[in-house]
């Protein structure tokens, strides 16, 4: 199954789901489904906030999984706060245009 | 994904190759980095026992005149332990990141290699002697001392040590703004402002420190 994205290719903007659909009964849902902070996420950094909930949000025990440093996870964990706030922002002043 | 290409994008942007001279804490960190950083500040507490003075976080000397060992071996661990609870606290108050104590104590204490490079190059073998010399002059007669020093011997080698120590004193800087970075997380302008309050405000606190333990040492009572 491909990867979800969440910027358009072509321009770059955010992305909305039009269209669900359940591959037991293959029922499909047709409307404009927004996606979340996390779905907007690229999936690195997914996979390391589901690593980081795994480790209990220890960032010892990450870097230990990991094999890195503390200090490196640590960086990362920072940047991805960045991120996710940045993210939360940009979805703040989307719905408050829509508004 | 897998757990390979999960490593390789949280250590993306680990410093590799020559920036590893001025930032090697994402490697060197926590207690294995507390027990390098010890053997550096001992290698300090030694050179001190030599003679050389680290009256200063930046600082170091041969002074004119002996100073008790005891007085010379505490100066390097003094500074040490003030670059280490300043930082400490300027990143506690600062950063939102997570931080751990320890890393302080092992960056800053790691971060004085420098001023343990450039104390070998004080030792009497080295530079300690024509240093000496100066020393010996600026006392006999401190007027002349400009027309002395013309005449000095290895005065090609004090002033190519003199250029070693300058290119030493620019890697501990960059080293310890590293360790600043990476203990507290701060990053971009915010990190380089608070270095340079904390490193001032360190040499300041230094100095006062010294200054209260040498009188201390003379008078029996601090200041």
């Amino acid at each position: 199954m491909p990867a979800l994205v969440s910027r358009c290719p072509s321009c770059g903007g955010v992305l909305e789901a039009e269209r669900l659909g359940c591959p037991q009964c293959h029922i499909s849902l047709e409307g404009h489904f927004e996606l979340g902070v996390l779905e907007r996420l690229a999936p690195a950094e997914r996979d390391f906030v589901v690593e980081f909930v795994k480790a209990s949000g220890s960032l010892k025990d990450m870097a230990r999984r990991l094999q890195v440093s503390y200090p490196t996870v640590r960086s990362r964990l920072d940047e991805l706060i960045a991120r996710i706030e940045e993210l939360e922002v940009a979805t703040q002043s989307v719905g408050g245009e829509q508004l | 994904m897998s757990s390979d290409q999960l490593q390789n994008y949280v250590r993306e942007e680990d410093p590799r190759g020559l920036s590893l001279l001025v930032d090697p804490f994402r490697f060197i960190n926590g207690a294995p980095g507390l027990v390098a950083g010890l053997g550096v500040v001992a290698l300090t507490v030694a050179i001190g026992l030599t003679g050389v003075s680290y009256d200063g976080v930046i600082d170091l000397h041969v002074p004119p005149t002996p100073l008790p060992g005891w007085f010379l071996a505490a100066m390097p661990v003094l500074d040490w332990l003030l670059v280490a609870i300043l930082f400490c606290v300027a990143g506690r108050l600062l950063s939102r990141s997570r931080q751990r104590v320890l890393d302080y104590f092992a960056m800053t204490a790691l971060g004085r290699a420098p001023l343990a490079v450039a104390g070998v190059l004080l030792l009497p073998p080295l530079l300690g002697k024509i240093l000496a010399q100066v020393n010996e002059r600026i006392m006999a007669n401190p007027a002349a001392i400009g027309q002395s020093l013309m005449n000095l011997p290895g005065l090609p080698w004090l002033i190519f040590g003199g250029m070693v120590i300058v290119l030493l004193m620019i890697w501990l800087g960059f080293l310890n703004y590293y360790a600043l970075k990476e203990a507290s997380g701060l990053k971009g302008p915010i990190a380089v402002v608070t270095f340079f309050v904390v490193a001032l405000l360190a040499e300041l606190f230094s100095k006062v420190a010294i200054y209260a333990l040498g009188t201390l040492v003379i008078h029996g009572t601090p200041l």
